[in-house]
């Protein structure tokens, strides 16, 4: 007797459903099979999705499957007729499903699936077969279950259509909305674009293209046609520049840097070899002020719109879309980390939109079995470090770039100035008598002075602000560095002790104390700097006001101590959040706090129990946050010059904490409020700040 | 600090006062005058402004030296700073030496207070061995015998720059009898007032500087008061 190895229906569902948990996904593989199969066009069509009993329909007009290629093929998991290498028949197309895993969770989606079939190599036949779930539930082995492949005569043309019916999950908007954008960027939809946007050397795509109409696949729902019709737009020629990566079979690449017509302004060869898959990369970026878009055609908002649909890096390899890249929150070139590490002229996810399109026939990249991404392997490897590299190139082009622009609008407006002078010259000369053009030349002068004290008075202000930015830098490189030494000096102080002989260890330990209590002190000070220059501080976004003013405060905490001052913060009792960066609210709140300790410090002044109160709370329709202390109040200077560069009560001090905290608050959209003094023995600032929900109207 | 000047034979003092308002500084300099048999004793509490109750404090110690920390309000032991605690004791002749931190904020302040503190020590070059060059210096002074370092010379002093800030002025000098090329920030305070509203760039000060100090930082100046404008100087 011969015995064959059987599967429990349980093993469906560990290769479905658990394998490819998101339903979007699954429904992708069965469009992908239309791929496969040569179709151009696929229609998913969404009945009652979220009624519980829904069913959804996958038409393609491919070739169709034979009887034999059912039984063969589309009932046998797991495996693919698409051996690697081999092109689809018609249009030559390099398949892009695998396995069928994907196609099986799809399939499980609902109690029942029929295929009906219509091979274009056998016209006016049609297959059909059904696949009842409930039964493998009734039945001990997969096998048990019987199945019939009916064949019919038919006038409709070639193609596939697969019907899941009974869906019981309730398929949510938001799945709706994922499997609609899965759809639309599963075939490239920047190749529509390619005409407009190629320069030439794309050419060989194009020429491919007139043997392949194409592929879409249609999702028939609103959401679908909402998300269309914005995917659907073209915003290409908006984006300031356009950043390329071609790699060659030969493991070269040209790295370029393209203008919005897609002219070539920059190229060069990689200094390395890559050993990937020829792949092309474009990034488009742009610049989203509402400077760069003044004189263009298309508003920033719907820019905005569109980025934020199509934004980040989507992969393409074959044509075909692999998910996850490109999609929400996915940023595996790392391009914000880059942005952060070196925020000048690089692009962000939000900012840029891009394109890898791979032509993978070797097979060097392998697409993961739940089919979201490639396996991390060498070749994926090298993939991204080219575009690493090539962003690299590009941010350093760019920099270079800006500075040279720097230098020539500085040339351009010492010619304007002396142009302008000349031009007045000119003009006096022609219009006054010599008697009347001494008193013009007085005023013109007297006019020149005034205006030369101004721009002195800036430059000092850009000078000192220059000098304030490196005392930061160096600050932070020193506090990095200062690790060390630190780490020394506790060593050191464990060798000591031990040398010190037993009777003495009492008088060693009270200096040991000591030591390790400045140990502790400088510790705490130096790591100021580097907490307040770290960058997710200067990230634009959700700032909660609480959290950030608790974390000074805890911050400042030994420095408090050391001025004898008590800070006590009273957080309002619900959730505060405002827009903008946190390192704006860390200047703020910081240098109110040190213009609090200068107070005390005053000559003169006396005050036993130093304190300083932080209050917030919201009036329903600001943010409000209060600062006061009880050290004497504004004194030696009038309220309203206290905002002003340069005003200084303190020896040497630079005068610019409060016009930090005025220019600060403006950036935030606040307001600040002073009180010279009040009945707590000092002064108080009342800073008022737009909450987040209003500038969103969420 | 005042250059090269070392008294070596002369013995430091037994017992040595200090007034420091950090309680971690205070005992290190203790635990630095111990190892030196030098008995340490402190003073230390809240004085507000009442400089005549510390002055009192630090006599009833009866130590014959004190050291002084300058900045005494950080932690709250008084509003004064120390260069007026070395300048009530020197009024009585009372041996005072005055440590600092030497940061750019103190710098100003001290140069004005310069020609009353015989002795600024920054905390970095503290030496306990030193203590009766400190207390000799001081002695010096009193005796009105100064050291080459603190002897006053009538001096000219030459205005090349004026910084008006919004409420502040300060003066870049050159000293030609010290270092005719450094210029140095000579606060307002230390000139005679009448002169101020006069003052501009090119005009020459006559005041008495200690022109045998090696460091800025030891530079004093008193009685600035008589004034040579720019065109007198250049006779135009």
């Amino acid at each position: 007797m011969t015995d064959h190895l059987k599967f429990s229906p349980d093993i469906l569902r560990r290769l479905g459903e658990e394998l490819v948990p998101d339903i979007d996904q699954g429904i992708v593989e069965l469009v992908k099979n239309g791929y496969d199969a040569d179709a151009t066009t696929c229609k998913i069509t969404l009945a009652d999705p979220m009624s519980g009993n829904g069913s959804i329909a996958i038409i393609d007009d491919g070739i169709g499957m034979t009887g034999n290629q059912i039984r063969k093929g589309w009932l046998v998991i797991g495996r693919s007729d698409k051996a690697k290498g081999a092109l689809t028949s018609k249009f030559k197309r390099v398949p892009v499903g695998d396995k069928g895993l994907g196609r099986l969770a799809a399939l499980r989606l609902g109690n029942r699936v029929i295929l009906t079939t219509r091979p274009a190599s056998e016209p006016g036949k049609q297959y059909s077969t059904s696949l009842d779930w409930l039964e493998y539930e009734k039945a001990d082995v997969v096998e048990d279950v019987a199945l019939a492949i009916a064949e019919t005569e038919t006038d409709l043309p070639h193609g596939t259509e697969i019907r899941i019916e009974g869906i019981e999950a309730r398929i949510t908007r938001t799945t709706v909305n994922k499997l609609a954008r899965s759809l639309l960027l599963l075939s490239d939809p920047f190749a529509r674009f390619d005409d407009q946007l190629s320069n030439g050397r794309l050419k060989s795509t194009k020429r491919s293209r007139i043997i392949d109409p194409g592929f879409s696949a249609n999702l028939l729902t609103m959401e679908f046609k909402d998300l269309q019709a914005k995917v659907g737009k073209s915003y290409f020629s908006d984006a300031e520049y356009r950043i390329q990566a071609e790699l060659h079979a030969n493991g070269n690449a040209t790295f370029r840097i393209m203008d919005w017509k897609g002219e070539i302004v920059h190229e060069a060869m990689a200094g390395d070899t890559f050993h990937a898959p020829p792949f092309t990369f474009d990034l488009w970026v742009f610049v989203l002020s509402k400077d760069s878009f003044s004189t263009r055609s298309s508003t920033l908002s719907e820019v905005r719109d569109w980025l934020a649909e199509l934004g980040g890096v989507h992969v393409y390899e074959d044509g075909i879309r692999v998910p996850p890249y490109g999609g929400e929150e996915n940023d595996f070139l790392g391009l914000n980390l880059r942005r952060v590490r070196s925020p000048e002229v690089r692009p962000s996810t939000n900012t840029s939109v891009g394109r890898i399109k791979i032509n993978n026939t070797d097979g060097s990249l392998i697409q993961k079995t739940d089919r979201i991404g490639y396996v991390e392997n060498y070749a994926f490897g090298e993939l991204k470090r080219a575009c690493g590299e090539a962003l690299d190139w590009a941010a350093r082009i760019l920099l270079k770039e800006r500075e040279r622009k720097r230098e020539a609008d500085k040339q351009s407006k010492k010619e304007k100035a002396a142009k302008a002078t000349s031009d007045l010259e000119r003009v006096l000369s022609k219009n006054f008598k010599p008697t009347e053009r001494k008193k013009v030349d007085k005023a013109i002068q007297s006019y020149v002075k005034a205006t030369e004290k101004e721009a002195d008075s800036l430059r000092e202000d850009l000078e000192l602000y220059r000098s304030l930015a490196t005392a930061g830098m160096i600050s932070a490189v020193f506090a990095h560095e200062i690790g060390k030494p630190l780490g020394l000096i506790d060593n050191a102080i464990k060798g000591l002790i031990r040398l010190v002989p037993d009777e003495d260890q009492r008088k060693a330990n009270a200096r040991v104390g000591r030591i390790q209590t400045s140990r502790t002190r400088l510790s705490s000070f130096v790591s100021i700097p580097l907490r307040l220059l770290s960058k997710h501080k200067r990230r634009t976004g959700r700032i909660d006001v609480n959290r950030c003013i608790g974390s000074m405060v805890e911050m400042l905490e030994p420095i408090s101590a050391n001025y004898d001052t008590l800070i006590t913060f009273k957080p309002s009792e619900t959730g505060l959040f405002v827009n903008g960066t946190e390192a704006l609210l860390d200047g703020i709140i910081i240098n109110l706090i040190l213009n609090s300790f200068n107070a005390f410090l005053r000559d003169n002044f006396e005050q036993d129990k130093r304190r300083i109160k932080i209050e917030t709370w919201s009036d329903t329709t600001n943010i409000l946050i209060r600062i006061e202390d009880n050290a004497g109040g504004i004194d030696g200077v009038s309220v309203e010059d206290i905002w002003l560069p340069g005003v200084t009560t303190v020896a040497d001090g630079t005068g610019f904490g409060l016009t930090i905290v005025r220019d600060s608050i403006k950036d935030l959209n606040g307001t600040i409020r002073v009180d010279p003094i009040t009945d707590f023995g000092g002064a108080r600032f009342t800073i008022s700040l737009r909450p987040m929900r209003e500038l969103f109207g969420r | 600090m005042l250059g090269t000047v070392e008294f070596p034979d002369i013995e430091p003092p037994r017992f040595v006062t200090i007034v420091d308002d950090d309680p971690e500084d205070r005992e290190d300099l203790m635990d630095q005058l111990r190892d030196h048999n030098i008995e340490p004793r402190a003073v230390d509490g809240r004085y507000g402004s009442d400089i005549d109750r510390l002055i009192a404090d630090v006599r009833a110690t009866g130590s014959p030296f004190v050291i002084c920390d300058h900045r005494l309000q950080i932690k709250n032991l008084a509003s004064f700073n120390g260069s007026s605690v070395i300048k009530a004791l020197g009024l009585s002749k009372h041996p005072a030496m005055l440590l600092t931190m030497y940061q750019s904020t103190n710098r100003l302040e001290l140069r004005e207070a310069r020609a009353d503190v015989p002795v600024v020590v920054s905390r970095h070059d503290f030496d306990v061995s030193q203590l009766g060059t400190y207390a000799e210096i001081c002695r010096r002074e009193f005796a009105n015998d100064p050291v080459d370092a603190r002897r006053a010379h009538r001096t000219l002093i030459g205005i090349k720059g004026i910084n008006r800030t919004y409420n502040h002025t300060e003066l870049y000098v050159t000293i030609p009898n010290w270092r005719p090329d450094d210029a140095i920030i000579l606060p307002v305070a230390c000139i005679a007032s009448d002169l101020v509203p006069q003052l501009e760039v090119g005009d020459y000060l006559l005041g008495d500087v200690n022109v045998g100090a090696k460091e800025e930082d030891d530079l004093f100046f008193k009685n600035v008061n008589e004034i040579m404008k720019a065109n007198e100087v250049t006779g135009s």
